[in-house]
C-alpha cells in the first residue's frame, strides 16, 4: 500500500483519539484557547475542491462538489451542472463528511479464523487475500465449472469486467426488483423487465391524473421530489394508493387506502369499469396492440399465417391473424388499409377462434367492480371516480415502484393488469405530453440520458455463464453455486428467511466479500476485501459513468483510507491472477478515454475526457430532448412490434391474460392468520440506500430501528410506543422497538429494510420474510419474485 | 436596508431533512445538537400522522432560528452578544456569551441550543465553512441564516440542497424579490405571529 | 460567651464547611465539562439553580423589607430584629448572587456584561439592583454595628424600594418573557414580592428561634406573635396573587389553561398542591389564631411549610412553562447534552425533561452551605458583639 494512505489513516487515528479525550475532563479548559478561531484559523489549511458521484442506487447519481480540507472530506454541496435541475443531493450524500469515516469501514482485507458466518476474523494482506481468492477461483473453475461461481452486485459497486473475468453467474436469480416487471415489460418488450417504460418524470406537469400505486416516491426518489410538486401545482390530480398513509400519500391531492397485496385487484376492478363504460381508447387498441389478435380457443394460441410451435417468431415473418372489417374476412395483422375489429368470434376449419379484447371482456367477467371493491377495500364509488378520471380526464400516468406491491407473491399478475390497462387508455408510444405508465424512476437513468459508453473488449471466453435451467432461487440446489462473490451488503439484502440464507452459505466452499462497510453480510466471507468509497480514488481519474443525461465522472476526493483499494484496483489484481493481466485497462484513466473515444453513441460521440474534466465531471449528452419519452413513434421490440399484452407463454399457467391470484400469506382468510395476525411490510426510507447508512451517526441520530404498528394493535398486544417488541413466525423472529403511529393501517406492521442486526435488538427481519417461490417463476422473464412483503408475523412485547 | 430572509412552502416539504443535514454540515454543528429540525406537526414522532386511520393529515414544519424583527432573545441578551446585523440577520458573537440562556428562555421558537459539554464531532475534526467560527463549551448557537456563504452572496445550504425547492432565500426590503413577491401573493405567514416577535423567516403553502 | 474561633470547632460548622468544599470541587468539575453535568439541555434550559436563584432572592428581601420598615414606618418592635433581619437578608442575597454566577456557561467572559451592558437585559437589571442591594445590606451591617442610628433610618428609605424591587427585577427576568405563556404575566413581580415577604419573614421567624436558642438575639413573645400575625398577613396576600394569576391563566381556556393543566395535573402538579395547601392553607390556618401563634413550635412550624411551600412554588413557575414547547411536534428538541451526543439514544425529546444531578445538587448545597456559613459568621461577629 502506498504511503499516503498511511498518513492518512495516522491522522485519522489520531484525530479519533482526541475527540475521545474531549470527552473527558481534560480537555476542556487546555483546549479553549484557540476556540474561538474559526474553522480555518490553524495556520493556513491546505483546502481545495474535487468532484465526484454518489451512489446511484436511489435513481440519482448526484455529482458532488466536495471541499478538502488537510486532507479530510470538509463540506458537500451539490456540483454545478449545466442544466440546474440535476443539481440535488439528500440527506445521505451530505452525511458522507461522516459516514466515509464510519467507524464500521473495512480497513485491511481479512481471512475468516471462527466459523463462516461467526464474523471472526484476521487482518491479512491484499497478496495473500487476492492469492487465495484466485486459487479458489481456479479450482472451482477446474472442478465445478465457472458456471458455479455467482457474482452477486448490490448497492452501487464500481466494477465493470470483474463478473466476465470469473465467468461466473451476474445477479443469479435474485427475485428482486422485478415483481410487476414480470408482468408488466413483456408487453412493450422493456428489456430490463422491471417496467421501466415511464416517461421522464418531468413530463408529470403535463398529465391531468396521475395514478401513484404503492409507490412513496416522495421519500424513495427525493430529488425528483421538485417534479412531484410541479405537477400537482400545473393542476394535475395525483391520487396516490397505498395501505399506510406514507408521505407521498399525505401530499398527493388524494389518498386512497387499500387493502395490501390487492394491487392486481385495483387494476382488474378499473379495467371492467373502463371496458364496461367503454372508456378505453378503441382506435389506439386496433393500431398499437395485440387487442385484434385472434386466439384459438381450444389452446390458447395465437393465430398465425402459417401454424408454428415457436411463439417467439418474429410477427412481421408470421403475421398474426386479425379480423378485417373492411374485407370482412381474416387478414394479416401487419396489412396496410385493414381495420381489426376488436370484439370478433369466429370458427375456421371447426376450430373457435376469438380475438385478445374478446377473450378480455370474458375473463373480466369475474373481476367487477363490487369484486374488486371487497377485494382492495376501496369503495366501488371511489372505484369508479377513478377509472373516470384516468380514462376521461387526461393526459392519464399510471405509476408504481419497487417496494409496495412488487414485493407479493402474486406481483407478475399485477403488472400484467397494469400494462393493460395503461394500454386500454392508450398510454404509450403516443408523445403526447402527459401518457405514460410504468415504474416511477427508472427509466430515469436506464433508459433516458443513458449514453452508450464503449465497453472494453475482453477475450471471448471472458463471457457471464448462466443460471442453470429449473432455478428459480439462487438458494435453491439447482443454481449450482459453489462460489459467492458478494459486493455492498447483498447476502442479507436480497434474500427472505435469513435462517434459510444462512444454512445454504455454510454449504458453499468459497464466500468472497467486497465491501465498503462492515455489513452484515461481512460475516459471511471467507475473504474480505476491504474497498474505497465513492470518494476516494488511487488515482486522479476514476469511474465514468454515462447517465441521467450527462457525462459523469468520478475524480479523486480522498485518498484511499485505511488499507481499503478502488473496485477497479481489485479487478485489475484478480485480472493479474487469473492470467489477464495484459487485457484489462492498467488505468481506470484508459478505461475512461477508451469508453469515450471508442463510444459509437451520437451522443456521447466527440465528448473527450478533458471536456468532462474541465466540466468539474459534468458534461451534457448531446442531442438530449427536453423530455425524454418511451416507446416514441409506437416501437416496440415485441414480437408482434405492437404491444403484446396476450402473454401466450403463461397459457398454461391460465395468465395469458391476467387471473387474480391472492398473495402466499397475506390475504384475507389465511388460516395462518389467526396464528400471526398481523401482515408485515418493509418499506424504504429517506434516510438509507437498502443497507447503507445505517453506520452513520449523522443518520442515526434521526432514525433507531422500530417497526411501526397502528396504536389499536398496539393496545391490544399492551405495547406502548417505545417498547421492545418481538416479531415473530414460524420462520423465525426479530427484536426491535415499536413505535405507533395512526399512520400505518390496521392490522398492519411496517419495518424499514436492511437495518443491520447489530442495531435491531436482537435478529435480522429477514429471519420473518416470506420467500416462497412461485412455480410460475419458471417461465417469467426474470424468475420468481421474492416475496418479502408477503409476510405474516405475531408481536408481542419483548 | 436589506433584511435577509428564507420563505418555506410547507406544501412542498416533505420532511426530508436534507435542510437539518446541510446546516449541520455547512455550520459545524457539533453531535446531539441541530439549528435546523423538521417536526411533524402535532406528532409525537416523525412517523406519525394527526386524525384517525383513514382520516389523517400530515405537515412537516422545518423549524430554525426565525431571524425575528423584534427579537426576544436580543432584548434580554445581558451582553449585547446576541444582535441583528445590517442585513436583518440575528447574530451571535460568541466572545461575548457569557452562557446564562437568557436567550434560549426568551425564544418562543426553541430555536437556539446550547453547548452543555464540550462539543463533540463524530468526524473527529471541524467540518464545514472555513470560516465558520468553531464555538466552545458554554455558549448559546443557532442558525446565522448562513453568514459566510449570504455574505458571499450565495444562498443558505438548506436552501441550495432543499431538493423540493420548498425553500426561497432573498431580501425582504426588496420588494421585487421573489421572496417578497411570494409572500405577498401566497399569503404567507409567520410562526407564532401572537409573540409579537415578527419572524422574518416565512411559511406559506 | 462564645467567640469566632470556637465557632469554627463547632460540628455544624464544620459540615457545613465540608460541604461548602465539596460544592467548590463539583463547580470546578463543572467549570471542565461544562453545564452538561447539571441535568439541563435545550428542552429545559434553567434548573436547579435557577429555582434556587429566585428563591434565596425571595428570602433575602423579606429579611431587608422586615428592617427597613421598623425604621420607615417606625414599627419600634422590629428594630429589635433589624441586625438579624438583615444578616438573614445578606447572607440570603450572596447565596442568590452566587447561583447565578454557578448557572454561566461562560463566567470567565463575565467581564463582557460590563463592557458591552445591553440595558434591555432584564438580567443585567438585575445584576446591577442585587449588587446595589448588597451594598445597602453591607452599609446597614456596618451602621447598625457602629450604632449610627439616623444613618440606618436614611438607609432605609432606599432600602425598602430597592428590596421590593430586587424581587420585581427578578419577577421580570421570567414576567417578561413572552416565550413562557405561564411566566408571561404583569402580576409576576406583585407574586414574587409577596412570595418574598412570606418566604422571607418565614426565614426571619426561624433563624429569629436559632438565634434565640443560641443566645444571640432577644425576642419577646408578642413581637414573635407580631410577626407570626404579619405573615399570616403575607401568607393571604400572596395567596390571593396567586389565586388572580390563576384564575386569568384558566377561565379563557386557552393557552393558559393547558400550562394550568400541567401545574394541577401534571409533571409538576406535586409541587403545586404542596405549595397551595402546606405553602398557603395549612400555614395560614396555624397562624390564624392568636392562640396557636403564641405556640412558638406552631409558628416555627408554619414558617417551615411556608419556606418549603415558596421553594415548591418556584419549582412549579419555573418548570411547568418548559415542558410544552410552542412549536410542537415530533421527532422534537435536540437536547445538545453528551448524552444526546449517541446516536439516537437521546437527542430527541417532545418537551421538557428534566433532573438535577448529583453534582448539580452538591453544587447548590455548597453555595446554601456557604451563605448559612456567611450567617453563622455575621450573627457570631456581629450579633454576639452587640450583646458583649
Amino acid at each position: 500500500m502506498g504511503s499516503m494512505s498511511n498518513v492518512t489513516r495516522r491522522g485519522f487515528l489520531k484525530t479519533a483519539g482526541v475527540t475521545a479525550g474531549a470527552f473527558g475532563l481534560a480537555g476542556g479548559m487546555a483546549t479553549t484557547g484557540g476556540w474561538l478561531s474559526p474553522n480555518a484559523a490553524c495556520a493556513e489549511p491546505e483546502e481545495h475542491v474535487a468532484y465526484t458521484f454518489h451512489y446511484r442506487h436511489c435513481q440519482c447519481n448526484c455529482h458532488l462538489k466536495c471541499t478538502v480540507r488537510d486532507g479530510r472530506l470538509a463540506l458537500i454541496e451539490p456540483n454545478d451542472w449545466p442544466n440546474k435541475r440535476n443539481e440535488t443531493v439528500c440527506l445521505k450524500g451530505l452525511s458522507e463528511v461522516q459516514h466515509t469515516y464510519s467507524p464500521d469501514r473495512l480497513q485491511t482485507p481479512l481471512k475468516r479464523v471462527g466459523e463462516r458466518g461467526e464474523g471472526k476474523f484476521e487482518a491479512i494482506t491484499w497478496d495473500e487475500a487476492l492469492d487465495t481468492i484466485a486459487a479458489k477461483v481456479k479450482e472451482i473453475w477446474e472442478k465445478d465449472g465457472s458456471q458455479a461461481i455467482a457474482f452477486q452486485t448490490a448497492v452501487d459497486a464500481l466494477t465493470t469486467n470483474l463478473p466476465k473475468l470469473l465467468r461466473g453467474q451476474e445477479k443469479p436469480k435474485r427475485g428482486i426488483d422485478i415483481g410487476l416487471g414480470n408482468g408488466f415489460s413483456p408487453a412493450l418488450a422493456e428489456s430490463g423487465q422491471q417496467g421501466a417504460s415511464s416517461h421522464e418524470v418531468t413530463d408529470w406537469k403535463n398529465a391531468k391524473t396521475i395514478l401513484n400505486v404503492g409507490c412513496n416516491v416522495l421519500e424513495t426518489c427525493m430529488v425528483t421530489s421538485k417534479y412531484f410538486f410541479d405537477a400537482k401545482e400545473a393542476g394535475a390530480e395525483i391520487i396516490t394508493f397505498d395501505p399506510n398513509f406514507c408521505i407521498t400519500a399525505a401530499k398527493s391531492s388524494q389518498w386512497v387506502p387499500m387493502v395490501a397485496g390487492t394491487d392486481a385487484a385495483l387494476y382488474l376492478g378499473l379495467i371492467s369499469i373502463i371496458l364496461e363504460n367503454e372508456w378505453y381508447n378503441a382506435q389506439y387498441l386496433k393500431d398499437n396492440t395485440s387487442m385484434p389478435f385472434l386466439v384459438k380457443r381450444s389452446d390458447g394460441s395465437l393465430l398465425r399465417k402459417t401454424a408454428t410451435t415457436d411463439i417467439t417468431q418474429a410477427g412481421s415473418d408470421n403475421p398474426f391473424q386479425v379480423y378485417d372489417e373492411n374485407a370482412g374476412a381474416v387478414a394479416d395483422y401487419n396489412k396496410a388499409g385493414i381495420s381489426p375489429k376488436l370484439d370478433y368470434e369466429t370458427e375456421i376449419g371447426g376450430e373457435k377462434y376469438a380475438t385478445v379484447f374478446t377473450l378480455l371482456l370474458e375473463s373480466q367477467k369475474a373481476y367487477t367492480a363490487e369484486w374488486a371493491a371487497e377485494t382492495t377495500g376501496i369503495s366501488v364509488e371511489k372505484l369508479m371516480e377513478v377509472a373516470d378520471k384516468y380514462a376521461n380526464h387526461g393526459p392519464s400516468i399510471l405509476s408504481f415502484g419497487f417496494g409496495g406491491g412488487e414485493k407479493f407473491y402474486n406481483a407478475d399478475v399485477a403488472g400484467h393488469s397494469a400494462v393493460l390497462l395503461a394500454t386500454l387508455v392508450g398510454s404509450f408510444g403516443t408523445d403526447i405530453p402527459g401518457w405514460g405508465a410504468g415504474a416511477y424512476v427508472n427509466a430515469y437513468q436506464k433508459i433516458f440520458g443513458a449514453g452508450k459508453l464503449a465497453g472494453w473488449k475482453l477475450p471471448a471466453e471472458c463471457t457471464i455463464a448462466k443460471a442453470p435451467k429449473g432455478t428459480v432461487d439462487y438458494r435453491d440446489d439447482k443454481s449450482g453455486i459453489k462460489m459467492m462473490w458478494v459486493q455492498n451488503g447483498a447476502f442479507q439484502q436480497i434474500a427472505g428467511n435469513q435462517n434459510r440464507t444462512d444454512e445454504w452459505a455454510k454449504t458453499l466452499d468459497f464466500v468472497v466479500v467486497q465491501d465498503i462497510w462492515h455489513t452484515p453480510s461481512v460475516d459471511w466471507a471467507d475473504i474480505v476485501l476491504p474497498v474505497c468509497s465513492h470518494f476516494e480514488c488511487d488515482e486522479e481519474i476514476g469511474f465514468l459513468r454515462a447517465l441521467r443525461g450527462h457525462v459523469l465522472l468520478q475524480q479523486k476526493v480522498l485518498e484511499p483510507l485505511f488499507e481499503s483499494k478502488t473496485d477497479f484496483w481489485i479487478e485489475r489484481e484478480m485480472a493479474k491472477r487469473l492470467g489477464y493481466g495484459d487485457v484489462v485497462p492498467q488505468t481506470q484513466e484508459q478505461l475512461a478515454r477508451y469508453q469515450l473515444d471508442n463510444s459509437t453513441d451520437k451522443a456521447v460521440k466527440g465528448i473527450t475526457l478533458e471536456d468532462v474534466i474541465a466540466g468539474h465531471g459534468v458534461v451534457a449528452l448531446k442531442n438530449q430532448p427536453e423530455i425524454a419519452r418511451s416507446y416514441s413513434g409506437q416501437t416496440y421490440k415485441t414480437t408482434s412490434g405492437k404491444i403484446d399484452l396476450y402473454y401466450e407463454n403463461l397459457v398454461s399457467y391460465g395468465q395469458a391474460l391476467p387471473q387474480y391470484e391472492a398473495p402466499n400469506e397475506a390475504y384475507a382468510g389465511n388460516p395462518l392468520a389467526e396464528k400471526y395476525p398481523l401482515h408485515m411490510t418493509q418499506r424504504r426510507s429517506k434516510y438509507f440506500i437498502h443497507q447503507n447508512y445505517y453506520d452513520a451517526t449523522w443518520i442515526r441520530q434521526f432514525y433507531e430501528p422500530t417497526l411501526e404498528m397502528n396504536p389499536a394493535d398496539a393496545a391490544k398486544r399492551g405495547i406502548k410506543s417505545g417498547d421492545m417488541i418481538q416479531a415473530f413466525n414460524d420462520r423465525g423472529s426479530f427484536k426491535c422497538k415499536c413505535v405507533t403511529s395512526e399512520a400505518i393501517r390496521p392490522g398492519m406492521a411496517v419495518i424499514v429494510e436492511g437495518i443491520w442486526p447489530k442495531y435491531m435488538g436482537e435478529g435480522s427481519l429477514q429471519n420473518v420474510t416470506n420467500d416462497a417461490a412461485n412455480p410460475r417463476g419458471v417461465a417469467l422473464a426474470k424468475g420468481r419474485v421474492t416475496p418479502f412483503n408477503d409476510t405474516l408475523v405475531e408481536v408481542k412485547k419483548a | 436596508m436589506t433584511k435577509l430572509a428564507i420563505a418555506i412552502n410547507l406544501e412542498r416539504c416533505t420532511g426530508c431533512n436534507t435542510c437539518t443535514m446541510a446546516c449541520k454540515m455547512q455550520n459545524n454543528v457539533p453531535d446531539g445538537m441541530l439549528w435546523n429540525r423538521v417536526i411533524l406537526e402535532g406528532c409525537d414522532s416523525e412517523f406519525g400522522a394527526q386524525g384517525e386511520y383513514p382520516n389523517l393529515t400530515k405537515r412537516f414544519i422545518p423549524v430554525a432560528c426565525q431571524h425575528c424583527e423584534n427579537p426576544a432573545c436580543m432584548k434580554v441578551c445581558p451582553t449585547g452578544a446576541t444582535f441583528k446585523d445590517d442585513k436583518g440577520r440575528v447574530e451571535i458573537d460568541y466572545d461575548k456569551c457569557i452562557g446564562c440562556r437568557m436567550c434560549m428562555a426568551a425564544c418562543p421558537y426553541n430555536a437556539r441550543v446550547f453547548n452543555w459539554n464540550e462539543p463533540v464531532r463524530s468526524t473527529g475534526f471541524n467540518y464545514g465553512h472555513k470560516d465558520v467560527p468553531v464555538r466552545p463549551k458554554g455558549v448559546a448557537e443557532k442558525c446565522t441564516l448562513c453568514k459566510e456563504r449570504t455574505d458571499a452572496g450565495d444562498v443558505p445550504m438548506c436552501v441550495r440542497c432543499c431538493l423540493s425547492e420548498a425553500r426561497v432565500y432573498g431580501d425582504l426590503d426588496d420588494p421585487n424579490s421573489e421572496i417578497s413577491q411570494l409572500i405577498a401573493s401566497k399569503n404567507a405567514y409567520v410562526l407564532l405571529p401572537e409573540k409579537g416577535t415578527k419572524p422574518q423567516v416565512h411559511y406559506f403553502n | 460567651m462564645t467567640d469566632t474561633k470556637s465557632l469554627f470547632k463547632k460540628p455544624a460548622f464544620l459540615v457545613l464547611a465540608v460541604l461548602t468544599l465539596v460544592g467548590i470541587v463539583c463547580w470546578i468539575m463543572q467549570q471542565i465539562n461544562g453545564l452538561g453535568a447539571t441535568g439541563m439541555n435545550n428542552s429545559n434550559s434553567w434548573g436547579l439553580y435557577i429555582t434556587c436563584f429566585m428563591f434565596f432572592v425571595g428570602l433575602s428581601a423579606g429579611g431587608l423589607i422586615v428592617a427597613s420598615s421598623a425604621h420607615v414606618f417606625g414599627i419600634e418592635s422590629f428594630k429589635k430584629v433589624s441586625m438579624p433581619a438583615v444578616i438573614v437578608s445578606t447572607a440570603c442575597i450572596c447565596v442568590a448572587g452566587m447561583m447565578v454566577l454557578v448557572d454561566l456557561g461562560g463566567i470567565q467572559r463575565i467581564w463582557r456584561i460590563i463592557i458591552g451592558a445591553n440595558f434591555t437585559s432584564p438580567l443585567l437589571w438585575d445584576m446591577c439592583i442585587i449588587t446595589l442591594y448588597l451594598i445597602i445590606n453591607i452599609l446597614d451591617l456596618v451602621w447598625m454595628n457602629k450604632g449610627e442610628e439616623e444613618k440606618v433610618r436614611k438607609l432605609s428609605y432606599v432600602a425598602l424600594p430597592v428590596a421590593i424591587l430586587v424581587h420585581s427585577v427578578t419577577a421580570w427576568i421570567f414576567g417578561l418573557e413572552i416565550a413562557k405563556e405561564g411566566w408571561y404575566s404583569a402580576i409576576m413581580a406583585p407574586i414574587f414580592v409577596a412570595s418574598a415577604m412570606d418566604s422571607g419573614l418565614a426565614l426571619l421567624l426561624c433563624a429569629l428561634t436559632g438565634l434565640k436558642k443560641a443566645g444571640k438575639a432577644d425576642v419577646d413573645d408578642a413581637l414573635f406573635n407580631n410577626l407570626g400575625k404579619l405573615l399570616a398577613t403575607f401568607i393571604a396576600v400572596d395567596a390571593f396573587f396567586i389565586g388572580c394569576e390563576l384564575l386569568t391563566m384558566g377561565y379563557p381556556g386557552a393557552e393558559g389553561a393547558e400550562i394550568l393543566a400541567i401545574m394541577t395535573t401534571g409533571s409538576t402538579a406535586a409541587f403545586f398542591w404542596f405549595e397551595i395547601i402546606a405553602g398557603l392553607l395549612v400555614p395560614f390556618v396555624l397562624l390564624a389564631s392568636p392562640a396557636r401563634r403564641n405556640n412558638k413550635t406552631v409558628v416555627l412550624a408554619a414558617s417551615a411549610l411556608v419556606i418549603l411551600g415558596v421553594f415548591c412554588k418556584r419549582v412549579w413557575l419555573l418548570f411547568t412553562s418548559f415542558v410544552t414547547p410552542n412549536v410542537y411536534g415530533g421527532a422534537g428538541i435536540t437536547l445538545g447534552t453528551s448524552a444526546a451526543q449517541q446516536p439516537y439514544a437521546n437527542i430527541w425529546s417532545l418537551g421538557g425533561t428534566y433532573a438535577p444531578t448529583v453534582p448539580e445538587v452538591l453544587v447548590a448545597l455548597g453555595v446554601i452551605s456557604l451563605g448559612v456559613l456567611i450567617f453563622l459568621v455575621l450573627s457570631e461577629k456581629l450579633l454576639a458583639k452587640k450583646e458583649a
